[in-house]
């Protein structure tokens, strides 16, 4: 399980827009079509190679997080990047971006990359948010824009793994400081790339075990 | 670890109540096994669930909650939290060079974040979740570390050695004693357990934890900004205010009384580590129903770096015991009957007091009551002639008052040195070396008074002046009956024996602070400065809302002191003035979060100067001479402001001109006789977002002489508006030889009549060159690409020149737009035209443009003034 970086991710948006399918289908290439609510937390890991060193994406989903200030004050400081979801078959949950984005912007810290992403594009006939309403609102404020859909994995892997490039990006630059956790960035146990195996979920036993408070 | 917790939390909430009869919850109970995980999302996750869990509301769940792991949970929450507090102080001991202030930083946020999960759920309103985790809270943390760390200096000491002199632990001891007793109440089981916190106290003397001062009053100041909980606010504040040598006890269970009442109160009053780990207290929970076991005996006392214990388990804590928090007491009524070793305490403290400060009262028991209401009685005899005097005498002239108010305050600081924590905060505010603790004493003050869970008749101590004391009395005694907080009160001798003020101590303090930042080389930051204003106009206003006219003098005086200061810098510049006008805009579009400046740990470490920490100004000293002056300007603003709203009077000369619309002027590449107009939005402080848009138009001129007119006039305009903003501060800052109002209103028009300027202009480029150069009061001819303190002004300037037409001769790079006076262009235009805002319908009027435009000048008009175009051509609107 060695690995140069670890990522923390979250994925935040309206209930039932899909963020734990999303996470099912990156981590579990697999699709299911009637999900629980998500109780608690649910959590995934998958290995990726970006530049060719490896990276642990370990991705948070939590549920009810919004009500509780608290909650949210510190779910959005661990993080390296944000996947702010919404559904395009329900405008509703495009109307919210701007509360969620504020949120996100107000707690996370500065360098968070935040990717939008406009999911269930499987749903072509029920569409209410038009592409270019998302391309438009992720320009004005800055962030990465794609279509995804969770049930046919389309630009599933993308979407992670080009929010996983933009923050290599901007370790590259030195615009992170990867000796603080608390930006949601590890470095690896070792830089050697022996493992290299990628696994999925559970993983974190290990890396837990690693870390220190 | 997270195998386990991924699997256990998947149990939705329905399936989980089924188990109910089972009274177990594993969801909940194996998720707050985790609470201390060292990976922050799991921790999260914890607080998460445990939150949502709450919220539901299901009667048998809580019942389950509370009797089984609110305790356990509530104790471990409480040790972690004042575990890592102690590795935040050690982190500011360690750290005076400002090198981990990445890891301070996540410290902060980190009991930011348990202080708002721990209001999270107070504010869930579940009463008996909320009297343990409070009872908790108060005994093991709040108190014993936070408030109680407030005496533990001055007399700083290294970590290892022993920390106190003498005097001090004796005060401080018999206070957690008497306290500690009072908590314990009168609880049969317990008097066999009298002796001995005595004999623990000796051996624990050098391990008692507590963190620095500035470290405590910081986190109290975090406490009161975010937890809103009466019962814990009030009694905190209570503590802190009020908690006098002589009348702790009664006044404690006074206070404590509350919710005393419904908890059990059989508990240590120190920070220890709860006797049972989390897990251990929910095994054993699980198989023992009732556990009324009496307090364990075997408190760990707590070292700093005793444990690491990476998670929730402890290996050390296998006692014996469980906490027996959990019971609920039936004794409700602790007050009035001690054991005998706590009225021989009494007796002795008072004795002492009485020996030090009041050699003239015999006191037994109520003695000290009766004294001092009879001081208080005498001032107020005085002062109620002298208020009558004041009224129709100068507050200067007036000795009398003096002599009450220094009656007064002399009294107040001999009170004070019976009020052990309230002493520290006040003197912390102390700024002559530096205002590193200050600062922090003024933001426990302020989240303090601000805090809607402290009882408004608590914070008379610091905002009642003495001489209202009193006579507010029987007033307050009828809002007593009202108010719920206040309802435990309603004892005779309470209502009628008003609370010690320490208001005048208070203003004193903070008036010392705001004369110190008066000074060229205070070492008073301006957060600080601003601050303690803020706070001096709570403390003089009162609670009449009216200071008094002595007090009004004071702030008279120093407006004074301030704009000497200011007055230092006062040059006829350019960058003075645009540096004045920044300042204002800054202060007054900022105007101070205590809250945010509360999640800075940047001013948890000592001041510094150097703008290389990426402190932001306001929290940091000045370094150079630039820096000097906008902190003299600062402070100017801030006490002059203090001085307006005191005297409630409306602020006639600031700002020096009215914020209105930028309008920036371009002349066109392709048409010389075309200039181009856009109006903006007035621009928001110095690091601001990009400006919208309100309005494009393009005017056309018959020709480029008069485009070149209308620029040149445009010049003059400015430079005379500049000009009179010099002049209007010079009156502000009272420099002599500024003379009154009269010279800046009249305004000599520049060019009386069109042809003129046509004649100047025919003159060429090189004379209107050193014309402007010469109208120019100093040496800060703004050319083209001069270094001005704003990046962006170079930028445009460059923009400018390089799309000047030839009308244009330079684009001057002012950083800022002005008020043009253009009364003038108006009186000289003959009829009245269409306004730039309504140029929807363009004018076709004849005569040609007079207005003048400089080629990318950026001009704000006054919204009354502007100018009424008169011209010939066409207007687009793009």
């Amino acid at each position: 399980m060695a690995y140069a970086y670890l990522f923390k991710y979250i994925i935040i948006g309206d209930t039932g827009v899909g963020k734990s399918c999303l996470l099912l289908q990156f981590t579990d290439k697999r699709f299911q079509p009637v999900h629980d609510l998500t109780i608690g937390v649910e959590f995934g890991a998958r290995m990726i190679t970006i530049d060719g060193k490896q990276i642990k994406l370990q991705i948070w989903d939590t549920a009810g997080q919004e009500a509780f200030r608290s909650i949210t004050r510190s779910y959005y400081r661990g993080a390296a990047g944000a996947l702010l979801v919404y559904d395009i078959t329900r405008r509703d949950t495009f109307n919210h971006l701007t509360t969620w984005l504020e949120d996100a912007r107000q707690h996370s810290n500065s360098n968070m990359v935040i990717m939008l992403i406009g999911n269930k594009s499987d749903l072509e006939s029920r569409r209410e948010v038009k592409k270019e309403e998302g391309e438009a609102f992720a320009r004005e404020h800055g962030l990465v824009f794609m279509e995804t859909s969770a049930k046919t994995a389309a630009n599933v892997e993308e979407a992670f793994i080009n929010t996983a490039k933009e923050i290599y990006e901007k370790i590259q630059e030195g615009v992170f400081d990867i000796n603080n956790e608390a930006n949601g960035i590890k470095i690896g146990p070792q830089h050697s790339t022996g493992g290299g195996a990628s696994g999925a979920g559970g993983a974190g036993a290990g890396a837990a075990g690693g870390g220190c408070c | 670890m997270m195998i386990l917790l991924q699997s256990t939390i998947k149990i939705e909430l329905n399936a989980a109540k089924g188990l109910e009869h089972t009274k177990d919850f594993p969801l909940y109970t194996e998720a707050i096994k985790f609470f201390n995980h060292p990976e922050s999302m799991v921790r999260i996750a914890v607080r998460t669930l445990t939150l949502n869990v709450y919220r539901v509301q299901d009667a048998s769940m809580l019942r389950f909650i509370r009797d089984r792991t609110a305790a356990p949970y509530f104790s471990n929450l409480v040790w972690f939290i004042g575990k890592h507090i102690l590795e935040l102080d050690a982190c500011v001991r360690n750290d005076a060079d400002h090198q981990s202030q990445q890891k301070l930083d996540d410290l902060v946020a980190e009991h930011l974040d348990h202080l708002h999960y721990i209001n999270d759920i107070l504010c869930l309103n579940i009463p008996d979740l909320n009297d343990v985790l409070t009872e908790h809270l108060l005994h093991k943390l709040l108190i014993p570390l936070y408030i109680y760390s407030l005496t533990s200096e001055p007399t700083k000491r290294p970590v290892t050695s022993s920390p106190y002199n003498r005097d001090h632990i004796q005060s401080i001891e018999v206070i957690t004693r008497n306290l500690e007793a009072i908590l314990k109440g009168k609880n049969t089981e317990t008097p066999t357990r009298m002796n001995y916190p005595i004999q623990r106290i000796e051996s624990e003397e050098e391990t008692k934890p507590s963190v620095s001062c500035v470290v405590a009053l910081f986190l109290l100041s975090q406490v009161f900004l975010i937890i809103t909980h009466g019962p814990i606010v009030h009694a905190l504040a209570w503590i802190i205010l009020q908690s006098d040598l002589s009348v702790f006890e009664e006044g404690a269970t006074k206070i404590l009384e509350m919710y005393l009442s419904k908890a059990k109160t059989n508990v240590k009053l120190e920070f220890s580590k709860p006797q049972l780990s989390l897990e251990k207290a929910l095994e054993t929970s699980g198989q023992e129903r009732d556990y009324t076991t009496p307090e364990y005996s075997g408190a760990k006392a707590f070292g700093y770096d005793t444990d690491h214990s990476s998670c929730d388990l402890d290996p050390e804590l296998v006692s014996t015991s469980l906490p027996s928090t959990s019971h609920i007491s039936e004794t409700s009524s602790i007050a009035n009957d001690s054991t005998e070793d706590l009225v021989t305490q009494i007796h002795s403290i008072k004795s002492i007091v009485a020996a030090q400060n009041m050699p003239d009262s015999p006191l037994p028991d109520s003695g000290i009551d009766s004294s001092s209401s009879k001081t208080l009685s005498d001032l107020n005899n005085i002062t109620d002639e002298e208020k009558q005097k004041l009224l129709s005498v100068l507050p200067s002239t007036s000795a009398e008052k003096n002599m009450s108010i220094e009656n007064i305050l002399d009294k107040e600081s001999k009170e004070i040195d019976k009020r052990p924590f309230l002493k520290t905060v006040l003197e912390s505010l102390d700024c002559s070396e530096n205002d590193y603790k200050a600062l922090f004493a003024l933001c426990l003050l302020f989240a303090l008074i601000n805090n809607k869970g402290v009882n408004t008749e608590l914070l008379d101590t610091l905002l009642c002046p003495e001489e209202d004391t009193t006579s507010r009395n029987s007033t307050t005694s009828i809002q007593e009956g009202t108010d719920v907080a206040s309802g435990q009160r309603d004892t005779p001798v309470r209502s009628k024996r008003p609370l010690q003020s320490f208001n005048a101590f208070l203003i004193n303090k903070l008036m010392a602070i705001a004369n110190l930042s008066c000074k060229p080389a205070s070492k008073v930051r301006l957060v600080t400065c601003e601050l303690s204003v803020c706070l001096l106009r709570v403390a003089l206003q009162g609670t009449r809302g009216v200071p008094s006219p002595q007090h009004i003098a004071a702030a008279e005086s120093l407006r004074a002191r301030a704009a000497a200061l200011a007055r230092n810098f006062y040059k006829c510049d350019d960058i003075f003035l645009d540096m004045f006008e920044d300042e204002y805009c800054e202060m007054s579009k900022r105007p101070l979060n205590v809250e945010w400046l509360c999640m800075d740990a940047a001013i948890l470490l000592p001041p510094t100067r150097t703008p290389m920490s990426g402190i932001a100004f306001a929290k940091r000293l000045p370094s150079g001479e630039m820096e000097r002056a906008r902190r003299a300007i600062r402070t100017f603003f801030l006490i002059r402001d203090l001085h307006l709203k005191l005297t409630e009077r409306a602020d006639t000369q600031l700002p020096l001109a009215n914020p209105g619309h930028f309008v920036q002027i371009q002349g066109d590449k392709e048409d010389p006789r075309c200039l181009q107009l856009t109006v903006h939005k007035p621009r928001v402080g110095a690091g601001a977002p990009p400006r919208t848009v309100l309005l494009r138009a393009k005017f056309k001129f018959d020709d480029h002489i008069r485009s070149m007119a209308a620029k040149q006039r445009l010049t003059k305009g400015r430079t005379k508006a500049r000009q009179k903003k010099m002049q209007q501060i010079g009156r502000l800052l009272e420099v002599s030889g500024i003379s009154a109002p009269a010279f800046a209103t009249r305004h000599r028009p520049l060019f009386t009549r069109p042809g003129l300027s046509a004649v100047r202009r025919s003159s060429g480029g090189d004379g209107e060159e050193c014309e402007r150069r010469l109208r120019r009061p100093s040496g800060h001819v703004l050319k083209d690409g001069i270094v001005v303190y704003r990046e962006r002004t170079s930028r445009e300037s460059s923009i400018s020149r390089s799309s000047s037409t030839q009308g244009s001769r330079e684009g001057s790079p002012r950083p800022r737009s002005e008020d043009i006076p253009l009364e003038d262009i108006r009186r000289n235009m003959a009829a009245a035209a269409t306004p730039v805002t309504t140029q929807s319908q363009p004018s076709t009027s004849r005569e040609a443009l007079k207005v003048v435009t400089t080629s990318s000048e950026e001009t704000s008009f006054i919204s009354g003034e502007v100018p009424r175009y008169k011209r010939k051509g066409i207007v687009e609107t793009i």
